[in-house]
């Protein structure tokens, strides 16, 4: 187990940091193929479900479709007017394609919390992955708003659930450790 | 879980952006709009004056004017230094923002020569072409800006006017003291019938229409005293800068006209930006 969710703990981190100087430099693409490559790594000893098979892919597609948000940073303020239509169209993408990805990895986290039986850690993957989602996506709807709306209100609100987000992001990590902790015999006796 | 999640997931962005952006080109410009001005000025000789002209534009792409034509005449905006496309928004200093537009002003400089007073010793102009650094360029109903060849010696002594206090509400005082005795008889402008509903004019106190015919009986008055001019406009959509002339006779049976002038610089809401943004996209 270890390994493998050393990988993913990893992949995940450069996907949730983003250092930009001129340009990303823990670049998502990077994140994505290490996920993609933990998957792997964990898929050999086990058959983990087909979960594990559509995130293996996604990341892999991802690792391609995000190589462009190495060179461009989110912003939420005026600039977006001036950004091209291909950027902010790019932008609306990838908001998406990580709203797929966090559906598609959190299910693959309860498949194998089910398997392993861990209950506790089936209920607290389960209520991360709502709070998660759903933050993810109020995000991704109340941006596109930006454009109309420029008072204030809206912006605190953006900027309160760019927070709570990354708190979330957090306690994702955490809870990746604590797969990570999952004694390889647990998963065995079920195969 | 739930499939049906991540579908209503992807549905909602894609259409909150699509809706978003649909009504964010509905807000759109096609030419900037132009507000209504109610200019008027007495020239002298070589003389040059400037007035401000109001135009929305565009945040996305904000237009500076290059020239504008009025009845065969061009004038040029005072700044000439970067007359170049506007590349960067710090070069705009707007007179207000809104949602998706910027309330831009440029001074328009006339002068003397250029004038093609007629045989009235007027010349006025309701319609402009205005042409943009970006090569854009429309016709537009302006207001009506009227100037006069300043001829004659009007006697403009017999008030002295002194203070002057005008506010943003369209609101606004002149204070004056006479130089001797004399009677107001009328009070006019030149853009008369444009400004007569929507200002209200009071001479100390006593209210006074804007009208050719109609005489201030009243107003006599001995030296050193004291005239109030106060006034209040209605419209504030509107710029207004208009020489008043208060005419009548001293005394001593001379007659006089002494200018002083009302102004008001238009304010406008975001309710008002978007009733001119339909009437435009009607165009």
């Amino acid at each position: 187990m270890k390994k493998g969710f050393t990988k993913i703990i990893i992949g995940q981190l450069f996907l949730f940091l983003n250092i930009h100087f001129f340009i990303d430099w823990l670049p998502d693409p990077i994140g994505f193929f290490l996920i993609h490559s933990g998957i792997k790594e964990l898929s050999k000893r086990w058959n983990l479900g087909s979960n594990a098979i559509i995130v293996k892919n996604l990341a892999i597609t991802f690792a391609f479709l995000s190589i462009p948000s190495v060179f461009i940073s989110r912003t939420t303020d005026q600039e977006i007017f001036h950004m091209f239509l291909f950027t902010q169209v790019y932008l609306i993408i990838m908001n998406i394609a990580f709203l797929i990805f966090i559906f598609y990895l959190f299910h693959f986290l309860f498949d194998i919390a089910k398997r392993a039986e861990e209950q506790n850690l089936l209920k607290n993957s389960i209520r991360l992955f709502y709070l998660s989602f759903i933050v993810w996506l109020i995000i991704g709807t109340t941006q596109s708003f930006v454009w109309n709306i420029q008072e204030g209100w809206l912006v605190m609100t953006l900027s309160i659930l760019y927070m709570v987000n990354i708190v979330l992001q957090i306690l994702f990590i955490l809870l990746l450790f604590s797969y990570r902790k999952t004694p390889d015999g647990w998963l065995e006796a079920k195969m | 879980m739930k499939k049906g999640l991540l579908w209503i997931g992807i549905i909602g962005i894609i259409i909150s952006n699509i809706g978003n952006y649909l009504y964010y080109q509905s807000q759109q410009l096609e030419h900037p709009i132009f507000l209504k001005h109610f200019y008027s000025h007495s020239f002298y000789q070589n003389d040059e004056y400037s007035f401000p002209f109001f135009y929305l534009t565009n945040k996305a792409n904000p237009k500076k004017i290059k020239y504008i034509v009025a009845d065969n005449v061009a004038a040029y905006p005072n700044n000439q230094t970067t007359q170049d496309l506007v590349s960067n928004t710090s070069d705009i200093h707007p007179v207000d923002e809104y949602n998706h537009q910027y309330l831009l002003s440029d001074y328009i400089s006339f002068s003397y020569d250029s004038i093609p007073f007629d045989e009235d010793g007027t010349w006025s102009f309701q319609e402009i072409s205005v042409y943009f650094t970006d090569g854009d360029y429309i016709t537009t109903d302006i207001g009506k800006v009227v100037f006069k060849d300043k001829m004659e010696n009007d006697n403009s002594e017999a008030i002295d006017f002194t203070i002057s206090e005008s506010n943003s509400d369209g609101l606004g005082k002149f204070k004056g003291y006479t130089t001797e005795s004399l009677q107001i008889e009328k009070i006019e402008t030149l853009l008369d019938e444009k400004l007569k509903n929507d200002i209200d004019l009071r001479i100390n106190g006593q209210k006074v229409s804007l009208s050719n015919n109609e005489e201030i009986g009243s107003a006599n008055l001995k030296e050193d005293d004291l005239i109030e001019i106060q006034w209040k406009i209605d419209s504030l959509s509107n710029a207004f800068e208009v020489e008043l002339y208060l005419i009548g006779t001293t005394e001593t049976g001379k007659p006089f006209v002494t200018p002083t002038f009302v102004s008001s610089q238009p304010t406008i809401d975001q309710k008002k930006v978007n009733e001119l943004i339909k009437e435009g996209d009607k165009q």
